[in-house]
């Protein structure tokens, strides 16, 4: 299962920039199998739908962390129940192509 | 050629935020412009330092500070202005101001170029550039601007909003 969404902000700068659209894979299966680099996409019920790096992995949480030096930090971001995840970002689309990541 | 197609579809694709910051909705063209003043003021110092009979010693001193200082206020410039470009300029911004993002480019460009060298040309020219930043910011804003000279030095002519 696939969604699609649009980038907005420079947290994640350089992997991705403003604009760039993602392709995101959502099998719950693959919960299981996160962990600490992977880049999700997480509906937070109080930053809204963001994407982050995954910068650590428990049982049943991840806690997440930007690329960009100025970053929302993980301490304010909490802990991330697997639920709140909506996928794994799989392709970056960029004005000058595809990438995988 | 796929980002193009998606960008027609742009209403029916969900945003992912990269928070630079806690969103909080603040943003001001004016810290652009300030910091763009400030590197051009340390210009200006800079190249009046030799006509002011200092020590070899206090030379050397002041050049060191002021070149890192001018060094700081242009990256600061640099900052700001993708803070705001990257954050809050998106939508229908950018379809209105489609030259936003060759403006912020060439800010990136002209504040580089103020950090390697010392011409007052670059200062002013990085200005120049955030004021027409800072108007296309407060246009996007739906607020008119105005032009007023700073009543310091370098007595320049910066863009404000008209509150």
């Amino acid at each position: 299962m696939f969604e699609i969404v649009k980038v907005r902000g420079m947290s994640m700068h350089p992997t991705l920039a403003p604009g760039d659209y993602l392709i995101l894979t959502k099998a719950r299966s693959q919960m299981k199998n996160l962990r600490a680099g992977f880049v999700v996409v997480v509906d937070h019920p109080k930053f809204g739908i963001i994407v982050k790096r995954i910068k650590s992995r428990g049982a049943n949480h991840i806690r997440l962390i930007g690329d960009g030096t100025t970053s929302t930090d993980s301490d304010r971001l909490g802990d991330i129940p697997l639920s709140w995840i909506k996928g794994r970002v799989r392709l970056i689309i960029t004005p000058k192509g595809i990438r995988r990541l | 050629m796929l980002h193009t197609l998606l960008s027609k579809l742009d209403s029916h694709i969900a945003t992912a935020d990269a928070h630079c910051d806690i969103p909080c909705g603040i943003y001001d063209a004016r810290i652009v412009t300030y910091y763009a003043v400030s590197t051009l003021r340390q210009i200006d110092i800079l190249l009046g330092l030799k006509d002011k009979g200092l020590s070899e010693t206090a030379f050397a001193m002041q050049v060191a500070r002021n070149t890192a200082k001018k060094e700081e206020m242009a990256e600061n410039v640099k900052h700001q202005t993708r803070i705001i470009w990257g954050d809050f300029m998106k939508g229908d911004h950018l379809k209105k101001h489609p030259g936003a993002h060759e403006l912020a480019h060439k800010i990136m460009l002209a504040g580089s170029a103020c950090k390697q060298d010392l011409h007052r040309e670059d200062g002013e020219k990085l200005v120049e550039l955030c004021n027409e930043f800072s108007e296309m910011f407060w246009s996007m804003k739906g607020v008119k601007t105005k032009k007023v000279t700073t009543p310091y030095a370098p007595n320049v002519e910066v863009v404000e909003p008209a509150l």
